[in-house]
């Protein structure tokens, strides 16, 4: 038997929130955010640490142990934070049980991401790369005044990017994650929350705060200096609204194939939560 | 085939010896120090590029020179905007079009020089007959066991008669070919060509085609036996 305790602490807009997972014997557990917000996981040298997959953990609770998770969100408290969503007897008690030592060599796990957690990422420090802050929404914005040429570009076209890219994983795990869901339908009363994954509802929030900002600076130069220099923001929105447009067709051609038939129990329910995003991205990117 | 060029110790003849590897073995050069990057660079997108999402990797292949390669870029900024976990994906997308692909290393023991094991089957380890470039060989040598980038050949750069072959040989754990100190290796260099195409005659044009030659044997044993 698996049990699942929490507490969650807020404070400036963040909510730390610890689980403690117990149980009466060895077994492999995934946990998933509940919370209404994207997942900050711990991160080793840039990367999420292991265990964090987009908006879950696995882990392996120890024999007579307890298994300890903790992540931050700028979603509000809720009860509960997280749930147990899937459970498996771990076969080893003892996992690797190698104490091999090879010389001054970490263990390094063979992904790209693990590579980075264990080696260090071997990018320039932001520290070390002068970029000068524009307007007063901080460290979110960067300016690219000092930059020339196209081999440059600004921090909101690298966030903007890489949780494009990573989108494509969340979409992955998005899916099983509707089968379980479907599964304890019964425990489970809010699916229709549920079932447009985190990843996908947290990248619209950052696009809608993006527009907000974009239209609160276009009022400032108005009103001020006037010039109409190419912001990051300028770039980054200019990003989203490709990436909106992309969406939509995606989405339209997905909710043919469902309309057309064919389609229908598992890979329907999956379509149609994706179809829910639908109403909602493209009517923002169309605003502006 | 993808080949990872490491040596943990900088100034060893790392991207030397990737370069004329890449020459003799007819494969693309990758230049992966994403920091500080060695290989002469020129106008188009490189691998910064690619690995910010910017650019296709096959298309920042220069073929221009007498060695095809993918230059890296050498701004600051740019290298800030790399995701470095992209150039797995990136090497791999220049291996299947190309075929055969030389990554040459950073020195250190940093997630670069790990990615650059990672995607390839096989590494060539650098070193000279020094005690510290060595020591540091040792590392890199651990680095691509934990990696299961296989050992193709050991070259033991600027070597001499009375260079330790035997030891390094025994130590590192795979054949040695040395690469003699020599005035054709620099100044091929300097010229930007290949030894082989600067001074075809001279010993060290004999080692690097000596070398290449071990590693498609050893690389060669390795696909066959998968």
């Amino acid at each position: 038997m698996v049990t699942l305790e929490w507490s969650c602490e807020r404070s400036d807009g963040v909510t730390l929130v610890s689980l403690v997972v117990a149980a009466d014997r060895p077994c492999r557990v995934r946990v998933e955010n509940r919370l209404d917000g994207p997942v900050w996981p711990p991160r080793r040298r840039g990367q999420p640490a292991v265990g964090w997959d987009g908006d879950a953990f696995e882990g392996t609770v120890p024999a007579e142990g307890r298994l300890t998770v903790g992540y931050a969100t700028p979603a509000r408290p809720a009860d509960p934070p997280a749930e147990v969503v899937s459970t498996e007897p771990a076969d080893e008690p003892s996992a690797s049980p190698d104490g091999r030592v090879v010389e001054a060599v970490p263990a390094v796990e063979p992904t790209p991401a693990g590579v980075v957690r264990d080696l260090g990422d071997p990018v320039v420090p932001r520290d070390g790369v002068p970029v000068p802050e524009t307007g007063a929404a901080g460290a979110r914005e960067r300016g690219d005044d000092t930059r020339t040429d196209d081999d440059t570009r600004t921090d909101d076209d690298t966030r903007t990017e890489r949780e494009s890219r990573t989108d494509e994983e969340p979409r992955r795990a998005g899916t099983g994650r509707t089968v379980t869901d479907a599964q304890s339908a019964g425990s489970t009363p809010d699916l229709g929350r549920l079932v447009v994954p985190g990843a996908v509802r947290s990248w619209l929030r950052d696009v809608d705060r993006r527009f907000d900002a974009a239209s609160g600076r276009t009022g400032e130069r108005r009103d001020g200096s006037g010039s109409a220099t190419r912001t990051g923001l300028g770039a980054a929105v200019a990003a989203d609204r490709r990436a909106l447009q992309r969406v939509r067709e995606r989405i339209d051609g997905l909710l043919a194939r469902a309309d057309g038939g064919g389609v229908a129990g598992r890979t329907g329910e999956r379509v149609g939560g994706d179809g829910r995003v639908d109403p909602e991205g493209p009517a923002r990117g169309e605003r502006r | 085939m993808i080949l990872a060029v490491v040596g943990g110790k900088g100034g060893v003849g790392k991207s030397t010896v990737a370069y004329n590897l890449g020459a003799a073995l007819d494969a693309v050069v990758v230049d992966a120090d994403l920091a500080m990057a060695d290989l002469p660079t020129g106008r188009g997108p490189d691998l910064h590029g690619v690995l910010a999402g910017r650019a296709e990797p096959v298309e920042a292949v220069r073929e221009s020179g007498p060695v095809a390669l993918l230059p890296c870029g050498r701004s600051l900024a740019g290298a800030r905007a790399c995701e470095p976990t992209a150039l797995v994906a990136a090497v791999e997308a220049v291996r299947d079009e190309y075929g055969r692909v030389v990554v040459d290393c950073p020195a250190g023991m940093c997630g670069d020089v790990g990615l650059g094991l990672l995607v390839a089957e096989a590494c060539v380890l650098v070193t000279e007959p020094a005690p510290s470039a060595l020591g540091d060989a040792l590392r890199a040598r651990a680095l691509a066991r934990e990696l299961d980038a296989g050992l193709a050949a050991i070259v033991l750069n600027r070597a001499s008669g009375a260079s330790p072959t035997d030891l390094v040989a025994r130590e590192l754990g795979g054949p040695v070919t040395t690469v003699p100190e020599s005035t054709a290796v620099a100044d091929a260099q300097a010229a930007g060509v290949p030894v082989a195409v600067h001074r075809p005659e001279s010993p060290a044009a004999a080692a690097f085609a000596d070398l290449a030659e071990t590693v498609a044997r050893a690389c060669g044993a390795a696909g066959s036996v998968a």
